[in-house]
């Protein structure tokens, strides 16, 4: 008696225990699969966000390449191939990461040039600070680190803005963490893509908004890309129960 | 199984090894359940914590963009470098530094906006967001184009009236010495008695552009803004003490009269004054800074204005004529002082950006 008592309060605290497991097991999975996504939504819309007029070079379904900004300066003490700029974090700029900088012309459009940093950057500091205090009257309180002078293609004109820019590369290709998965990959001018969401599913896709027709497209090519004004990812994830017994979660 | 004598009335205690077996299993499988649960709770409780924090940011980043465009929208006439706006829950810190004085008119700086919030259901610090912009303030309310602009409607003007282009100051304030076109007219055509030749300054005296449009947006205001109600000015339908003539321009002042106004003889002031009805200048009466008028009224009183002068910007097309001894001359330093009290700033497209 005892014997079968025991067994049937095992037997149903054993089922309780597994069905209870298996319940948190799949939250976690949920949980992952909602992280990954979250992750791809959150990190693309917050550089795109970013990219100037004419920043977009490479806009294909599952890869695409930005000018993201970097830092702009705007132009206190003009003159011939070279321009003096408050630029806030300048002092922090990494150099490696800089692709180029561009100009910004009456109509409000971009140029950009392809350059290297230790090309731009002729000098920072008080010396250059002082240049734009005494001609144009600048505010150098407490930000003399964030005056530059740099070497600029032309002439510039005092009151222009110019940026600094990286390339900021997004591609989704095969997972190397998870190998049966693919994975949002993200590198930066002269680096490597980095592996930064894994359980990507293959109907994850970016799409692409021309102000005509005003659909979005799975890539645009040419001189079409100056006039992408929408970057839309859909994505999609999946997570698998490496133990088994619970089905894959995706969404 | 076996007994024994427990030693109390009657009582058997059962003494088998295999009785703690079940105990024990149900015990750690109940354990093995709430550290299951607890742990899923605790996933669970972080993915809510991370989606409450990703929005926090999310909010941030609204709040400090909110705070650009309410700093750009706000500050009008003399700005504060910094202020603090209070935004869907959360504090907009905007700070403005000059980058350069690119000349009289346009001034660049940079506006930098820092969105601080906290849900305050979840504790933690507050998610920052900061945004950079470049705006260019304008200095002045318009462009000095020409001493007097008349965007819609006839201009006659009789002989014993005076436009004149000259600068007038002769080098009293920092901007001064500068000469500009008496005359610019919009739609309308102009006619000037020959007489005592009443229009002065440099050739071409007149310059008849075809267009209202031209014409504003060669002064580079916008009417409807000004005459907006909800524009906040320093005096709405009554007129600003008299006697500021005297006085360090900062006593300036920007006056609006939403209807038709007929000023008082004999006074003077100064500043900013808009009319969106027919402005009708009283004997004796006198101006300096800026008149944008919806149409000015053709009377014989000898009224004067220094500075700039507008009309016709009701676009009824009605004609003016300038009277007998009615004098508007430029005056720079007016016009600019005047002008200060109107200064905005208009971002740069294209230039905002996010600090990482």
């Amino acid at each position: 008696m005892a014997l079968t008592l025991s067994s049937v309060i095992v037997t149903l605290v054993s089922s309780v225990f597994l069905t209870q497991n298996n319940f948190y097991r799949s939250v976690v999975q949920r949980t992952r699969v909602q992280d990954n996504l979250r992750v791809v939504t959150d990190l693309i819309a917050s550089e795109v966000r970013g990219v100037a007029g004419g920043g977009v070079t490479t806009a294909e379904s599952r890869r695409f390449v930005v000018r993201l900004p970097i830092g702009m300066g705007g132009v206190c003490r003009a003159g011939a191939g070279q321009g003096h700029v408050y630029m806030p974090g300048l002092s922090e700029i990494y150099g490696n990461e800089v692709a180029g900088y561009a100009r910004q012309d009456g109509a409000g459009d971009w140029t950009y040039t392809a350059d290297t940093w230790s090309n731009l950057l002729v000098s920072s500091g008080s010396a250059d600070a002082n240049e734009c205090l005494t001609f144009h009257g600048a505010d150098t309180v407490g930000a003399i680190a964030d005056f530059a002078e740099l070497n600029i293609s032309g002439t510039t004109t005092l009151g222009e803005v110019i940026m600094i820019y990286r390339d900021v590369e997004f591609k989704i290709d095969q997972s190397e963490l998870e190998p049966r998965t693919l994975a949002v990959y993200r590198g930066v001018t002269g680096d490597t893509p980095r592996e930064f969401v894994t359980g990507i599913m293959p109907a994850t896709k970016f799409h692409y908004r021309l102000p005509s027709p005003g659909i979005y497209q799975n890539s645009i090519t040419g001189a079409s890309m100056a006039n992408i004004e929408n970057i839309r990812v859909t994505a999609s994830a999946i997570a698998t129960d490496s133990i088994g017994g619970i089905e894959s979660y995706s969404y | 199984m076996s007994t024994h004598d427990a030693g109390h009335s009657g009582l058997e205690v059962v003494d088998d090894p295999r009785g703690g077996f079940v105990l024990a299993l149900v015990v750690l499988l109940l354990f093995g359940i709430g550290v299951a649960g607890a742990a899923g709770y605790r996933i669970v409780f972080n993915e809510a914590l991370l989606s409450v924090h990703a929005k926090e940011t999310q909010t941030a980043l609204s709040i400090a963009r909110a705070g650009l465009r309410s700093y750009i929208g706000k500050q009008i006439g003399v700005h504060q470098d910094i202020v603090t706006y209070s935004i869907n829950g959360g504090d907009a810190v905007v700070t403005a530094r000059l980058v350069a004085e690119t000349d009289d008119f346009e001034t660049l700086y940079l506006l930098r906006s820092e969105g601080v919030y906290t849900d305050p259901t979840f504790t933690g610090s507050a998610a920052r967001r900061t945004v950079y912009q470049y705006a260019i303030k304008r200095e002045v309310a318009m462009n000095h184009v020409a001493m007097m602009t008349q965007v819609t409607g006839d201009l006659y003007i009789e002989d014993d009236a005076h436009i004149d282009g000259n600068e007038e100051a002769g080098g009293g304030c920092p901007q001064a010495s500068v000469d500009i076109i008496p005359l610019i007219l919009g739609s309308g055509l102009a006619t000037i008695e020959s007489g005592d030749d009443p229009i002065d300054g440099p050739n071409p005296e007149v310059r008849e552009l075809g267009s209202a449009e031209f014409a504003l947006d060669s002064i580079g205001i916008d009417w409807d803004v000004l005459t907006d109600p909800n524009f906040a000015v320093d005096y709405e339908d009554v007129w600003p003490p008299w006697g500021s003539c005297g006085l360090p321009w900062a006593s300036a002042t920007v006056t609006r009269f939403n209807g038709n106004v007929i000023t008082p003889g004999s006074v003077c002031g100064k500043g900013v004054l808009i009319v969106a009805g027919d402005f009708t200048g009283g004997a004796g009466f006198q101006w300096n800074g800026i008149l944008l008028a919806g149409h000015i009224v053709t009377t014989s009183n000898n009224y004067r204005i220094d500075g700039l002068v507008v009309g016709g910007l009701d676009g009824n097309g009605t004609e003016t004529r300038l009277d007998d001894d009615t004098h508007v001359d430029y005056h720079r330093c007016y016009a600019f002082a005047a002008g200060k009290r109107l200064s905005h700033f208009e971002p740069v497209g294209g230039t905002w950006w996010e600090e990482m």
